[in-house]
């Protein structure tokens, strides 16, 4: 039926103020015509004056009144009714006064919302008649009931038919002003004019289009017959009979339609050139034309822009070739950051160079000392590359350096011709021009192409543009070299040149310098014999690359051989390297360190560990063990670090590895991974010290070239077997370690502290008196060896020098006496290579067995 | 040159002096050695302990400095007592070379200062300080 919620609060309040505005009228009219019985004109008046207060307030807050609140006002409405019912007398039609509410109720409300309401003025009324006391109640109360009920439904029910046929109506117009104002703003936004007439050709309608194209407004245009729109008249004839024959086509089979080009002149005097389409409409018996008119000046007009639209696609496409060319310029310039190496640069700027001029061989010459000019690279077909030197007068390249200037030869002859490659290629033009620095001229940069293609002057500008990037890039390649050559000498001189020999241990030591690319970095390794027959192993690596790292690391490797010398251990001489590293003026360098301290012995190592990769060690069976203790920050980062000495065992026939960061990291790989691989190769074969670089660098380089520098060095701790071989430096400090290994041999062997202290110190003696002959020959070593058989040792001393028979009496009989004193036999043999000592004395434990 | 493996103390007794060294002597540090003992001792002192209790070896050339470190010791009339302990190695080598002729040999440190002073007090010289 209704439903109540389609009425707005505004719509409620104001029927809800007719309510109060009904029954206030009725009080007046109870005033002003007075019935039979006497009205009480007071409370009549009271009550008008409330009802009309009422209303007049539910018209003023008529959108503010909620749903409550209007169930209130019923409520009060009702109230007031029963009132006037009451005070009225009970005049036979004044109940009928309750149907307002109850039509209010049922039209505005839910059924048992209203239904709630009707029984509130059932109630009242019910207590209106029973004070008024009026006889047959009951009949009054269906009466009362009943009326306004039955009114009340029927009227809403009339009302609801009527409202929504009302509102049915009102939607179907308003859906179909929408629907024509839509197809109006079709017709009307359309580009093409729409004109419509009826069969004599007169305008029924026409869109904003038509108006635009017609140069005439719709008001002018409604009612114009059709010849009159500006059609020339000696087109009029041809036009109708056309028209004609549409219609008895539309006759025949339905809607036809027929188009034309048409030119008409519009009343400004402008004409329009169009195409018009016209088709027949049959509608209600009646005869319709609808044309659609097209401009095609428009379509001449787009053309003009498609063009115009091409022409900045090709000026855009110039612009994006400019930039391409710079980028490309740019390219070439980028190549020294890349290739630092004059021969890995050149080939590369030449490829770059090509790509610039869009040409089909290039070749660089540059000029050598000598004046001549070598060819450095040409870039062409595979194998052309010839690199050779060219006659500085001679040829394009000869013309450009004579001159300056750029030359341009087209169809060169073979005289002409800097790089026969160029030839081979059948070039058409060649554009050379010189290489620039600081002014000078350090070379010629050719260019060629092949037929058809010839180059021109105007290459010339961009050429210009290349060549400067070129030659600054062979600027920096050059000074790089310099630079790096100088680093890496400085660095090479800093590591040593031979090993020290010192009995008990053998040493090795690989230097791999990070492949070419690259700078000289700051590792370096030493290894220093000190008094007693110990050795200091140090490696190293100082932070940055090039010159600066170089001198700061030669600087510290002095240092730290001069506090060995001078007789600290490890700790000792880290703190103090540490200070000197510290103290450095304007360096920002830091070291990391390793320095450890072998006494071959005791087979005792004690080490310290500046922030470097911990040492490896392995015993006499292979097994590594990485040393993780003793370490402490880097050199040069704190003032006091407290570097602290560990000290471990390396066994007999065990090793101990030093290396650099480069030997263990990989790219893209953990350093643990880089670390358990060194172990494992190392493990994995003999431990004397030069098979293990081998098979170290053999594992961790396996391509022989790295991106950092890797240095190494392995001492391996020789064991003492039955016979005692050993090598001595020609120096006097070999003679400690020399009576140390002696001494743990002879332990071995279970002598007696006797036969220690004689054959010690007979060795000694026979050792000083080689080192002193050997004399000159300071690296010439001297080879002692000693065998126990059979409860007798054997020993012999060679040196390479003769013995001085012409000594201080005092000081050769004094050696030589105590030799023979202590020894059981001693010859002396001297032959052209050098002299032999041979001593021997039997055991005292074997002699009383 | 770089400095000896072995290392040396010296400090005065009253009239004389004592040098303790240690570690081993050889044609390596022999004449560092003895260049320093020398300088230890300073011309007003009466004589001079060297005390080879902590030295482990004494090759030929060591002996011979020390040799000759008593002689020029002596032409400035300075007595030189050793000491070394019954049953050391560097007595061994010391008797091998008959050294007690260059300078009285001593079992202990207290033994050479005893002799020192009682030397002083037969040949009459005035004890000074």
């Amino acid at each position: 039926m209704r439903s109540p919620s389609t009425f707005d609060s505004t719509t409620k309040a104001r029927s809800l103020a007719f309510v109060f505005d009904a029954a206030a009228l009725v009080c007046l009219l109870t005033v002003v015509f007075p019935h039979d019985r006497e009205a009480r004109v007071g409370p009549m008046l009271v009550l008008a004056f409330a009802s009309i207060a009422l209303g007049l307030a539910c018209l003023r807050f008529a959108p503010r009144l909620t749903e409550p609140l209007l169930h209130g006002g019923l409520a009060v409405a009702t109230v007031i009714v029963s009132l006037l019912v009451h005070f009225a007398e009970q005049s036979a039609l004044y109940p009928l006064i309750y149907m307002w509410p109850a039509l209010y109720a049922f039209y505005f409300f839910s059924t048992p919302v209203a239904l709630a309401h009707l029984a509130s003025i059932g109630a009242a009324y019910g207590v209106v008649l029973n004070i008024d006391d009026t006889a047959d109640a009951t009949i009054r109360i269906v009466l009362v009931l009943g009326t306004p009920l039955v009114i009340g439904l029927l009227i809403s029910r009339l009302l609801g038919k009527m409202r929504e046929g009302i509102l049915r109506s009102s939607r179907q117009e308003r859906a179909l002003r929408s629907s024509e104002r839509h197809t109006r703003l079709i017709v009307d936004s359309a580009r093409d004019g729409f004109i419509s007439t009826d069969s004599d050709g007169r305008v029924l309608d026409v869109n904003a289009a038509a108006e635009v194209l017609l140069g005439r407004p719709r008001a002018e245009l409604l009612g114009m017959p059709f010849q009159d729109l500006g059609i020339p008249p000696e087109e009029h004839a041809r036009f109708d009979e056309r028209r004609r024959a549409l219609i008895e086509g539309a006759h025949g089979d339905g809607t036809r339609h027929l188009s034309i080009r048409v030119s008409i002149d519009r009343p400004d005097g402008t004409r329009l050139r169009g195409e018009t389409m016209i088709w027949v409409v049959e509608r209600d018996g009646e005869v319709l034309f609808n044309a659609r008119l097209t401009d095609i000046g428009d379509r001449l007009r787009e053309q003009a822009e498609r063009e115009r639209l091409v022409a900045a696609e090709a000026a855009r496409e110039q612009a994006e070739h400019a930039e391409q060319t710079i980028r490309r310029l740019q390219a070439v310039a980028d190549v020294a950051l890349t290739h630092r190496h004059l021969d890995d640069l050149l080939p590369v700027i030449l490829r770059r160079t090509r790509e610039v001029m869009n040409a089909d061989a290039a070749a660089l010459l540059l000029l050598q000392d000598d004046g001549q000019l070598s060819l450095a690279a040409s870039d062409d077909a595979p194998g052309s590359q010839r690199p050779g030197v060219v006659r500085a007068d001679t040829g394009i390249a000869g013309r450009v350096l004579a001159s300056g200037e750029p030359v341009l030869v087209h169809d060169p002859t073979a005289g002409e011709l800097a790089d026969p490659a160029i030839l081979e290629a059948a070039i058409s033009s060649i554009l050379a021009l010189a290489l620039l620095s600081s002014g000078e001229i350090i070379g010629v940069i050719e260019i060629g192409v092949r037929p058809p293609r010839r180059l021109s002057l105007d290459d010339v500008d961009l050429m210009r543009l290349t060549a400067d990037r070129v030659a600054l890039a062979i600027d920096h390649a050059r000074a790089f070299g310099r630079e790096h050559r100088i680093a890496e000498t400085l660095q090479r001189s800093l590591l040593p040149q031979t090993l020290p020999t010192v009995p008990g241990v053998a040493l090795g030591a690989r230097y791999l310098p990070a492949a070419a690319e690259s700078e000289v970095g700051g590792d370096w390794y030493d290894a220093i014999a000190l008094p007693g027959g110990r050795i200091l192993l140090v490696m190293g690596d100082v932070s940055g690359k090039g010159l600066a790292a170089a001198s700061t690391l030669g600087a510290l490797r002095n240092a730290i051989r001069a506090y060995a010398l001078e007789g600290h251990g490890p700790a000792e001489i880290a703190e103090r390297v540490n200070r000197f590293v510290l103290a450095e003026p304007g360096r920002e360098h830091m070291a990391t360190l390793v320095l450890a301290l072998f006494d071959p012995v005791s087979g005792e190592l004690g080490w310290v560990n500046a922030g470097h990769p911990p040492p490896l060690t392995l015993d006499a069976t292979g097994e590594p063990l990485f040393l993780e203790g003793a370490r402490s920050v880097p050199l040069g980062v704190l003032p006091f670090p407290g570097y602290e000495q560990e000290t471990t065992t390396i066994a007999s026939a065990g090793a101990v590895v030093l290396y650099t960061d480069g030997l263990i990291e990989r790219r893209g790989e953990h350093l643990e991974t880089g670390m358990a691989l060194l172990a494992t190769a190392a493990g994995d074969g003999p431990l004397d010290a030069e098979a293990l670089c081998d098979r170290l660098l053999a594992a961790a380089v396996p391509s022989g070239a790295t991106s950092d520098d890797v240095a190494l060095l392995v001492l391996s701790h020789i064991p003492l077997g039955a016979r005692l071989a050993l090598e001595l430096a020609n120096e006097p400090s070999a003679l400690g370690s020399l009576r140390g290994l002696l001494r743990r041999w002879l332990g071995q062997a279970d002598a007696s502290q006797a036969d220690v202290y004689a054959i010690v110190m007979a060795c000694s003696e026979a050792c000083t008196n080689a080192i002193e002959h050997a004399g000159a020959a300071a690296d010439e070593t001297i080879a002692f060896a000693a065998v126990l058989l059979d409860g007798q040792v054997d020993i012999t001393v060679r040196d390479r020098g003769r013995w001085r028979e012409q000594r201080p009496p005092s000081d050769q009989g004094r050696g030589l006496e105590l030799i023979e004193a202590l020894m059981d036999d001693v010859s002396v043999e001297t032959d052209d290579g050098g002299t032999t000592v041979r001593l021997r004395r039997r055991l005292t434990a074997a002699v009383e067995a | 040159m770089s400095p000896p493996p072995a290392t040396l103390e010296h400090a005065r007794h009253g009239d004389h002096v004592v040098v303790t060294l240690r570690g081993e002597l050889d044609v390596f540090n022999a004449a560092d050695m003895t260049a320093a003992i020398e300088a230890a001792v300073p011309s007003d002192a009466h004589g001079a302990v060297i005390d080879l209790s902590g030295v482990g070896f004494l090759d030929s050339t060591a002996i011979r400095r020390l040799f000759a470190l008593t002689g020029r010791l002596g032409e400035r009339r300075q007595r030189v007592h050793v000491v070394s302990p019954e049953g050391s190695t560097v007595l061994r080598t010391l008797e091998l070379v008959e050294f007690s002729r260059a300078a009285p040999m001593h079992d202990t440190l207290a033994d050479a200062l005893e002799q020192l002073e009682q030397r002083d007090a037969q040949s009459g010289r005035p004890r000074s300080g």
